[in-house]
């Protein structure tokens, strides 16, 4: 499995442990993409909780400012900006 | 801008001069208030202004808690009280605005307030609501919500309402315990952008409560969710022969106005009648002398409707204080979305929770660089325990102004601790105890088990007061009102919360004392979850505790330990089909973040649950008295399989 992959498992895992119970894959339906916001999956609280799990999970830093929607509001957007940031490591 | 002399400063010379009294400070002035409560709560009614009919004396009758009543020969109107002239205040002055979480406003005078609850009133009089008759709501902030409570309380029938976002069972639960006569409710409600539907939850608590004769929508929607029960929209109760507030009739002090629901440990959620003397003296109180509330402010406090908060804010009108409710998520569609509302209905003091302040924290924003809130002068806390850095955090990001951490309760519709218009802020603790409430610790470190005016234990309070409830519900011999409040500690009300006072005369609340949750800021029975837990195939026994947990909002986290008919492991499938349904039928709340399958729960001697020993072992904090238990083991066991909440 790759990095991305198991990155996007353990969002999945998340969405599903904390919000969803089970219907998180159904509710992306694919499209990685998808907003977050504008789907309901998530809001702007369980943005905060999730930045502060994967900050625990992947040994990285978030700065706060980059706490948005431009980089959160869907699966992809965050894939995209977790893995790049310095010290990410799953596990 | 320097106020004038705050209303406190006013009541307390007044006060003086009155009973030729000087009084050094604070702590003087309210000890000397709980040893005059004949002399103190007169001088209140009095002092407010509020219009009343009948003698102030005598004030109190009886000591005891259980048997005791508070001004028998007065009568008042809630409604009218909330809606009169006579604090000279412009009929033209905002009452009550509504912000969504989309930007909605929707606003209307004192004129229009009154116009529309005696127009809702006169509705509900022609449908048969007479004085003691039940009204429920489901409800959304909305000043539908507010002019339907109104009315209710303008006829002498007693309200209660829930957040639509609350489950079926859980509606039904409370409510189908009052046998009410007529249901407001809401048919859907937006939260985080997403409308949501509660057609089914109405169909079920119809079906299951049918002591309802008649349902009222609190929204526009045309579509009406299918019954046997005839069903009236909102338009349809704007009647346009109207009652006057001179009409109204005048009801005992006592009377009930208010039902809320408050969970133990065990069985259903207790029903507290409030009455509506008691209820509007110790918010009038709570308004005008510790928040020095007038008629120039603006209160937004975050609350639902289910929460006690609502109604303590409703009261503010008495006051003639502007107050501004939000409906809908406070982070969505902007993490900003509340903090904009402020700025732009220029709030002057404003309610919160600390779960709310974490939450901010969290984001990395920082309020005084998006707005200069320059009308805010005060913020007040609630729901769970701020911390100093929390206090720390509002001065140095959102404003330099007072932080009052306030707290009290759903049992007493009000605080025990609040702010204080001149006195000093200690991060971390509250500025004083509520004025003529004789607040105590009961000292569980002692060994004596002494009741003093300082030191840490339990809270209690050692005199009776207005805003105790008249009664629980179904409980006419006070049996669960004496087990609730009085059998712990017999002769004094115990409040379930840990509380240090420090000498001079400072109190900070400290936490629950008893199998409480409070998660997230809301206070959760236990009872709610085991219900529901123990009905799942393969569960023995479960037990509900709440894990400290500091990066939460809240400050804390839920955590459910399983005792298992089998010795399998927990399969991922059946944890989230069990949080999928504590979801669907409580409400988000009740979920917890930890499920855990333990051999056994821990339990006492004579075979009791002990909640407090596993919550002292998750928390890997020393359990206290480890020889009371006879299954001590089962600690090590629940340590091993539920982590430390991350720092």
């Amino acid at each position: 499995m790759s990095e991305e992959q198991k990155l996007r498992q353990l969002i999945i895992d998340w969405l599903d442990d904390n919000y969803h119970f089970g219907d998180a894959e159904s509710l992306i339906d694919g499209d990685e993409e998808r907003s977050f916001l504008q789907s309901g999956i998530l809001d702007s609280l369980g943005f905060v909780s999730l930045v502060l799990f994967l900050e625990n999970s992947c040994s990285v830093s978030v700065d706060r400012s980059s706490l948005s929607p431009e980089n959160f509001d869907s699966l992809g957007k965050i894939l995209r900006f977790i893995i790049p940031l310095p010290n990410y490591k799953l596990g | 801008m320097k106020r004038e002399l705050s209303e406190l400063a006013k009541f307390t010379r007044a006060l003086e001069v009155k009973n030729t009294a000087s009084f050094a400070g604070y702590t003087d002035l309210h000890r000397w208030c709980c040893e005059h409560p004949q002399v103190f709560w007169p001088a209140l009614l009095s002092y407010t202004g509020i219009p009343i009919h009948g003698a102030l004396t005598p004030a109190l009758v009886g000591t005891d808690f259980i048997d005791r009543e508070f001004f028998p020969n007065i009568k008042l109107n809630y409604t009218r009280c909330l809606l009169d002239s006579s604090l000279d205040v412009s009929l033209q002055r905002s009452a009550v605005t509504v912000v969504s979480e989309v930007g909605q406003i929707e606003s209307v005078s004192r004129a229009e307030l009154r116009s529309l609850t005696l127009s809702v009133a006169s509705s509900l009089r022609a449908l048969g609501v007479v004085s003691g008759d039940r009204v429920v709501a489901i409800a959304r902030n909305s000043i539908e919500s507010i002019v339907a409570c109104l009315a209710c309380a303008a006829l002498g029938a007693t309200w209660s309402s829930v957040s639509p976002e609350i489950g079926a069972a859980s509606i039904v639960e409370r409510f189908g315990q009052l046998k009410p006569k007529v249901l407001f409710t809401n048919t859907e409600y937006s939260l985080n952008g997403a409308v949501r539907n509660i057609d089914d939850t109405v169909s079920e608590l119809l079906m299951s409560v049918r002591s309802i004769e008649q349902v009222v929508m609190l929204s526009t929607r045309d579509s009406l969710p299918e019954s046997n029960i005839e069903i009236l929209r909102w338009k349809d109760v704007l009647s346009e022969t109207s009652l006057t507030l001179d009409e109204l009739e005048d009801y005992p002090f006592n009377h009930p106005l208010f039902v809320m629901f408050s969970s133990g440990t065990t069985g259903v959620p207790k029903c507290i009648v409030h009455g509506a003397g008691g209820t509007l003296l110790e918010h009038l109180k709570e308004h005008r002398l510790h928040g020095d509330l007038g008629k120039k402010d603006t209160l937004l406090f975050q609350t639902s409707t289910g929460w006690m908060m609502w109604n303590w804010q409703l009261s503010a009108l008495a006051s003639g204080t502007h107050i501004v409710l939000y409906d809908g998520s406070v982070s969505y569609p902007e993490k900003t979305n509340l903090l904009k509302v402020i700025a732009e209905h220029e709030v002057s003091v404003f309610g919160t929770s600390p779960a709310y302040v974490q939450f901010l924290i969290e984001s990395g924003v920082t309020p005084k660089n998006l707005y200069e809130f320059p009308r805010l002068r005060a913020i007040q806390s609630t729901g769970s325990v701020l911390s100093e850095t929390h206090f720390e955090w509002i001065v140095e990001s959102f404003k330099d102004m007072p932080v009052q951490s306030v707290s009290g309760g759903t049992d007493m519709i009000g605080c025990l601790v609040l702010g204080h218009p001149e006195l000093p802020v200690q991060p971390g603790d509250s500025q004083c105890i509520s004025l003529g409430i004789d607040v105590r610790v009961k000292a569980d470190d002692s060994g004596a088990h002494e009741i003093a005016r300082s030191g840490t234990g339990e809270l209690v309070v050692v005199k009776p007061f207005p805003s105790q409830p008249v009664f629980l519900w179904n409980d006419p011999e006070n049996v669960k009102l004496r087990s609730g409040y009085f059998d712990k500690n017999p002769g004094v009300w115990t409040h379930g919360d840990q509380i240090r006072i420090s000498k001079n005369g400072s109190p900070r609340i400290l936490g629950r004392s008893d199998g409480t949750l409070n998660i997230r800021g809301v206070r959760i029975g236990p009872a709610e979850i085991l219900t529901i837990v123990n009905q799942v195939e393969g569960v023995r026994e479960s037990m509900a505790i709440e894990q400290v947990s500091p990066r939460e909002p809240g400050g804390s986290r839920l955590v459910l330990l399983l005792v298992m008919h089998s010795d399998e492991s927990l399969e991922r499938s059946f944890v989230l089909a069990l949080k999928k349904r504590l979801a669907s039928e409580a409400s988000r709340l009740h979920v917890p973040a930890v499920v855990a399958k333990v051999p056994a729960l821990p339990r006492t001697h004579n075979g009791k649950l002990s909640e407090k020993a596993a919550r002292d072992a998750v928390n890997r904090v020393e359990v206290v008295n480890l020889a009371a238990l006879s299954n001590p083991e089962v600690l090590l066991e629940i340590q091993l399989q539920v982590p430390e909440a991350p720092n």
